[in-house]
């Protein structure tokens, strides 16, 4: 009992460290530099309850570069999606990670390091260089239950509670855990995020649907089927995630998993801000027009009155 | 002499004809007001048979099939999902807007261009399920005019195409430069309704607040 609510005590030690990482990371600007030249490590557990999961391999990419200052940019295959880093929440960190997760299978990326835990569901990766790592699991299964690894997104330097660079980390997976079933249904949703430059966005988008990183189909979402699309008795021992098969010009793209739906999101980046329409009827030239119709009547009849006059009085 | 007399003369013809202009311009504002409330309203009839059908289908379950008491509507679970649009006379609307104190019920079209807004009001940006909904009118009487009029905690109701109703009250009446849109888009209130002054230079802004 009492292992057990020291790993449970643990777990939630890690997993508060790893939401902080990216909060913080964010804001790392005004903490000491980032030492480029230092070797860092990670250490995953993957369990539940104390109970950690063996035998289950994890893969890790080197996604971007991490500047002095704490800033990332994406790096190697990784440069060529479209995503965004900028201001991120930790929603925003986790949708990233999903779905850079779905593009590294659908594209067969080599991960820098692949490796399984242990009995104790421990497993470390070290000589690791600076930047910033996505970390995907393979499920476990335990009695009737599948354990599925969140895509994570980890920093390496992270910054510790104390503004301090912390160059050895060590995380505990978060997982999704349902009972196996027969089928399996998903569904996935278009969100745009371009207020004011809706002109920008294509008349339909295609998804892929892969099965343990295979794309087995792909479907257009419009606005006919209100951006969305549900595939139906879907086996229910495969992974299933979605990629959006080309982004728009001038979005990214940020996918989340909420049950057995994912959200897509499509987020516009154009410069031009957007304007308040003119929604005036043209009432204004009226008032100018009678004004100046009155000035130019009253103008033409004193003409006509003077020239009336003089002409009475040369008879 | 007969040039000063014919130089009052054309003058007197140019300010006639500006007052004809001043009266066209007239005539063709009422009627274009006159017109956009008539299309509104012919829109309005065919969008509210269309929502009453299509949530009635909503409503019938297959035989045999119980409703999942867990499961959330699609706009609670995700917040962020389009918001479902009906086509009328080729044009998408995502619902309907009523103020009861001003008598008004107007169609709420998808997205906004200078042609959509001569037919009814258009979104201008956010969600009735997120709550940020902005939406632009003209300033016709049948459309935005009399916005400016509406009181604090008067009652408005938005119903999407799905049949789903997002009651609202008025917080505040504002005025707004047309360049201040962060201010016109701010997420502080629920659904904000604008339209132009009636001299077109800034925008009449009303925000309202979720009741229910």
């Amino acid at each position: 009992m009492k292992a057990k609510m020291l790993w449970r005590r643990t777990a939630v030690v890690l997993l508060t460290l790893w939401i902080g990482v990216f909060c913080m990371a964010v804001t790392a600007s005004a903490r000491g530099n980032v030492d480029a030249g230092k070797e860092a490590s990670l250490s995953i557990y993957f369990g539940d309850g104390g109970s950690g999961f063996s035998n289950v391999k994890f893969d890790i990419y080197r996604v971007a570069n991490i500047s002095d200052t704490g800033d990332y940019t994406l790096t190697g295959d990784f440069q060529r999606y479209p995503v965004s880093l900028d201001n991120l929440d930790s929603s925003g960190w986790r949708a990233l990670a999903q779905t850079l997760a779905a593009y590294a299978v659908r594209d067969g990326l080599n991960p820098l390091q692949a490796k399984k835990t242990g009995a104790d569901g421990q497993v470390g990766f070290s000589k690791l260089t600076v930047g910033l790592y996505l970390i995907t699991g393979d499920f476990y299964e335990k009695e009737g239950t599948t354990y599925t690894p969140e895509p994570m997104l980890i920093s390496l330097p992270s910054l510790a509670e104390k503004d301090e660079w912390l160059y050895d980390v060590e995380v505990s997976c978060k997982f999704d855990s349902e009972t196996i079933p027969a089928f399996v249904e998903r569904k996935v949703q278009k969100v745009w995020k371009d207020d004011g430059k809706e002109d920008k966005r294509p008349k339909q988008i295609s998804v892929q649907l892969l099965e343990n990183g295979t794309v087995v189909d792909t479907v257009a979402l419009s606005k006919e089927n209100n951006w969305e699309y549900t595939w139906e008795n879907l086996d229910g021992g495969s992974r299933w995630q979605v990629t959006e098969a080309e982004v728009p010009d001038g979005y990214t793209v940020a996918i989340t998993q909420e049950g057995t739906a994912f959200i897509m999101t499509n987020t516009c980046h154009s410069e031009s801000p957007p304007k308040l329409p003119q929604t005036g009827m043209l009432w204004w030239p009226v008032p100018m027009l009678v004004c100046c119709g009155l000035l130019l009547i009253v103008i033409g009849l004193i003409v006509r009155y003077r020239h009336g006059g003089n002409n009475e009085n040369e008879r | 002499m007969k040039t000063k007399g014919k130089a009052g003369t054309i003058l007197i013809i140019v300010g006639l004809l500006l007052f004809a202009a001043a009266l066209f311009l007239t005539g063709y504002n009422l009627y274009d007001e006159r017109r956009a409330g008539a299309v509104a309203n012919r829109v309005l009839n065919v969008l509210q048979q269309q929502t009453s059908a299509g949530s009635s289908n909503d409503m019938q379950l297959p035989e045999n099939s119980l409703p999942d008491q867990t499961e959330l509507p699609d706009y609670i679970l995700n917040p962020d999902m389009e918001m479902p649009t009906e086509e009328v006379e080729g044009n998408d609307y995502i619902g309907v807007l009523e103020i009861p104190s001003l008598e008004i019920s107007l169609p709420v079209m998808s997205e906004w261009s200078y042609p959509k807004l001569k037919t009814s009001p258009c979104r201008y940006s956010g969600s009735a399920y997120t709550g940020n909904l902005a939406i632009a009118a003209h300033n016709y009487r049948t459309h935005f005019g009399s916005i400016k009029n509406l009181a604090a905690g008067a009652q408005l109701t938005f119903t999407d195409v799905k049949g789903r109703c997002f009651y609202y009250e008025v917080d505040a009446v504002e005025v707004l430069e047309p360049t201040a849109i962060q201010d016109m888009i701010s997420e502080e209130w629920d659904l904000t309704l604008f339209t132009c002054t009636p001299g077109g230079r800034a925008r009449v802004a009303v925000r309202c607040l979720k009741t229910s």
